[in-house]
């Protein structure tokens, strides 16, 4: 325990040198900034290109990043890069190393970036592009970055402390456990949620349930190379397996052909469900060797290639944007994609990609055990960030520039669409997007599925939004089915190692908590322990899995919103402790800079949260559309609107009876966590300065140099020249072990 | 200006460290700051052969499964 007084610590930030370069740079972003959000937002009625989207979303980021970041890292957190950070002061050659920043910040991104910002916003853009371009933007810009980014810090400052631990030290026991709840909570409705996307993709598609399957003998064989025949040459092996997975890709369209191996990879979307539900269990249950560390390998090497292939490809075409701005759904609430209007909603759908709770597992994990200099956490937690956000904006883009009537069509629950195609162009005419049957049938040919209607989950409709894109750089039409596929794939792919992961990381927690009850448990080389627990959670997420696949109102309609109060729950945990800490160390007067994401955070988690328990509109609120349910029954009625038949109607009540109690309890952890806090800023603001305990780990000085941003400036580079002169130690600030002492820094 | 045969060298070690950074990346390098941490803190010893080193650091993810996001 040390509290050592701010004004000791202050690093001295750098004198930015305003010259006229850099001044009409900065005012040129300003204006291109300024021109891309005024055609978005006051164009009327004509399509505009979906570059305009990119050029504000990238000024905004790069005036973000240099001014507000820049600001919170020297006048509110004060970075101090004489500190040495734990990767400098533990380092024990693997899980705490100093790690060049430039890795660091591929490392981080791809950990924090999976399918999250790919589905969010493809379903946000039910209500028009605008409120998800906003939300995304702005959102991650004062809310997201900032988050992963001071967390990352506090998190730094503590040795590597992982949120919960931090919960419980700063804020008390009850924070603590709320914070346990609820990462078990969005663990398990986030597994059963994305598992879901992949079942909604998959369904009736041989082509795409072939490829995905093929992946996990790609991944076994990928695991074996490694570890008998290659081992360490991991850049080698994902090359294969990438060439391996495209060929598996081409495969498929043969597969689809064939008129017997097309019925052998036909799966209803029960049977997918239910073999994600054994692959799960299974692959949790694996040694990590086989198929969890190839599995991401190979999603890290897809991550980063389809980002970037995309973000090109984007600007090579230059799309249009078919959907309007807004769309009456954003005010009337009675969206069919998923219920409820603007405020709050566009807010719940759209977390990854503008502000996750998720990320704060990771910048207090792995990444501030590998930091170098604490004066990287801008770069690492805010630039990460930021490079997400805008996966969600290429996302959003996908979304926007596939004709509405298409896009609602492969939105809508399978229920109000009716079996045909010419029923669901009816249905989504109703709605005032007017399509025809042909065309829905002729964009199911193109991509050679039989059917896109009802393909909810934003997986497909991305991969479709994806696959016009790309085949415009790329192969045209005629390629229109391959790049479908690939998307579909390549979503797919992240989310079954998301699964594995995800399952395997509360099957731990789960074994820790029992720990406590039953001893052996806490070991997690006890098998039994292992296998139960993995069991245990399988079962709790392939609960809602099947519930969803099977609910007459459409699976993703019901969850989304419940995996979004999740996660914004955990946010609300993460913001709360870094307020806490701001207040604890003294820096009250900066403490708005988390406060305000946390004030907006738990506005919009507990009015979404109060109107799916509270609503009176069957469409909103659970427990409304439950008496709605009940009701009927108990009249002897055997139809809903479009649910027809007593087993569909009593399915409804028990889902929704779930759901609505699932909603009301976290609402409840919000309300705990934000008293108990509240609590602690009042005892810290009370106390006279430094007396509250602070669990800082003591300062050390720091030996090694690195620059602190993705290009070293001009005055680093001179100074990283002077030490190198004098053969100081991490005078290169290379990768690996920055220091001079790597061999690697000596060679060149 | 500068000569060409420099800007040749410069490319080259951008790519070079290009290289080493998409390996940082995806994991690759983890023998190599196992031996440099090795040598800088046990010297004399002999450090764990390449293949048993792999073998030791892929397993570790059995006890303890990192924390990934959506």
């Amino acid at each position: 325990m040390s509290s050592v007084p701010i004004s000791r610590q202050a690093a001295q930030p750098p004198k930015p040198k305003w010259t006229p370069r850099s001044i009409a740079l900065w005012i040129a972003v300003a204006l291109v900034g300024a021109l891309a959000w005024g055609v978005i937002a006051i164009n009327r009625g004509e399509e505009i290109s979906a570059a305009w989207l990119i050029f504000a979303a990238l000024s905004s980021y790069a005036i973000g990043y240099r001014f507000y970041a820049r600001f919170i890292q020297y006048k509110v957190l004060l970075t101090d890069d004489t500190r040495a950070t734990p990767a400098e002061r533990l380092n024990n050659g693997a899980d705490f190393h100093p790690t060049d920043r430039r890795v660091l910040f591929g490392h981080h991104f791809a950990a924090i970036a999976g399918a999250g910002p790919l589905v969010g916003p493809v379903l946000a853009a039910q209500m028009g592009y605008l409120p998800g371009t906003i939300w995304i933007i702005l959102g991650v810009i004062f809310a997201g970055a900032v988050q992963d980014m001071v967390v990352l810090f506090f998190s730094t400052r503590r040795n590597g402390r992982s949120l919960g631990q931090m919960a419980r030290e700063e804020i008390g026991p009850v924070g603590g456990i709320a914070a346990l709840v609820a990462v078990m909570a969005i663990m398990v409705i986030l597994l059963a949620v994305l598992a879901m996307v992949v079942v909604n993709a998959l369904a009736d598609s041989p082509w795409g349930s072939f490829s995905l399957i093929m992946t996990i003998p790609i991944a076994l064989f990928m695991g074996v190379y490694l570890r008998y025949l290659r081992p360490g040459k991991v850049m080698e092996t994902s090359a294969i397996g990438v060439v391996l997975l495209l060929l598996a890709i081409v495969g498929g369209g043969w597969v689809a052909e064939h008129a017997v191996l097309r019925e052998v990879f036909l799966f209803t979307p029960n049977e997918l469900t239910f073999g994600l539900i054994v692959y799960g269990f299974v692959a949790s249950v694996l040694p990590v060797w086989l198929l969890l560390a190839p599995r991401d390998y190979l999603s890290t090497f897809m991550k980063v290639g389809v980002v970037v292939l995309l973000a090109v490809s984007i600007l090579v075409a230059m799309p249009k944007l078919q959907l309007p701005q807004f769309t009456e759904f954003a005010f009337n609430g009675q969206g069919p994609v998923f219920a409820g209007s603007l405020f709050p909603f566009v807010f719940i759908t759209i977390a990854c990609g503008a502000l996750s709770g998720f990320h704060a597992l990771i910048s207090s994990g792995t990444t501030p055990k590998l930091i170098e200099k604490e004066g990287q956490v801008r770069m690492i937690g805010y630039g990460s960030m930021l490079t997400e956000s805008f996966v969600a904006i290429m996302a959003l883009i996908a979304a926007c520039i596939i004709d509405p009537g298409v896009y609602f069509s492969m939105n809508m629950p399978a229920t109000a669409l009716g079996d045909s195609v010419e029923s669901a162009a009816q249905a989504v005419s109703q709605l005032g997007f007017s399509i025809d049957a042909a065309t829905l049938q002729h964009t199911a040919d193109l991509i050679e599925e039989d059917s896109i209607l009802a393909r909810t989950g934003g997986a497909p409709t991305f991969a479709l939004g994806a696959a016009y894109i790309f085949s415009e750089v790329f192969g045209g039409d005629a390629m229109m089915a391959f790049w479908y596929h690939f998307a579909v794939m390549f979503e797919a792919l992240f989310i079954l190692t998301t699964v594995d992961a995800g399952t395997r990381v509360g099957r731990f927690m789960l074994q820790d908590t029992l720990g406590n009850v039953y001893k052996p448990m806490r070991d997690p080389s006890w098998k039994p322990g292992a296998w139960f627990c993995s069991a245990v959670i399988v079962a709790a997420w392939g609960y809602f899995l099947w519930a969803g696949v099977n609910d007459p109102l459409g699976g993703i309609n019901q969850l989304f919103p419940l995996f979004g109060i999740a996660n914004q729950l955990l946010a609300a945990v993460a913001l709360a402790v870094c307020t806490t800490l701001l207040i604890k160390s003294g820096r009250a007067k900066y403490a708005w800079v988390t406060l305000v994401p946390l004030a907006w955070d738990a506005v919009v988690t507990l009015t979404a949260s109060y109107q799916k328990v509270f609503s009176a509109d069957p469409k909103i609120g659970f427990f409304a559309q439950r008496q709605q349910f009940s009701d009927a029954l108990a009249n002897g009625e055997t139809s809903v609107g479009a649910i027809q038949g007593e087993e569909a109607m009593r399915q409804v009540v028990v889902n929704t009876t779930v759901d609505g109690v699932l909603s009301a309890l976290f609402a409840l952890l919000i309300v705990i966590i934000l008293v108990d806090s509240v609590r602690v800023w009042i005892k810290a603001l009370r106390a006279p300065d430094g007396t509250l305990p602070l669990t800082e780990a003591p300062y050390e000085e720091s030996k090694i140099w690195a620059p602190s941003g993705l290009v070293p400036t001009r005055a680093e580079k001179e100074f990283s020249e002077r030490l190198a002169a004098v053969g100081a130690e991490g005078a290169r600030g290379t990768d690996g072990e920055a220091g001079g002492g790597s061999p690697e820094a000596k060679k060149e | 200006m500068r000569a060409r045969p420099e800007f040749g060298a410069n490319l080259a070690r951008g790519l070079r460290e290009a290289w080493q950074i998409a390996r940082g990346v995806v994991g690759a390098r983890a023998y190599e700051i196992y031996l440099e941490h090795h040598a800088r803190e046990h010297p004399g010893e002999e450090p764990m052969t390449e293949r048993v080193f792999w073998r030791h650091h892929t397993d570790k993810g059995d006890t303890d499964p990192g924390a990934r996001c959506c």
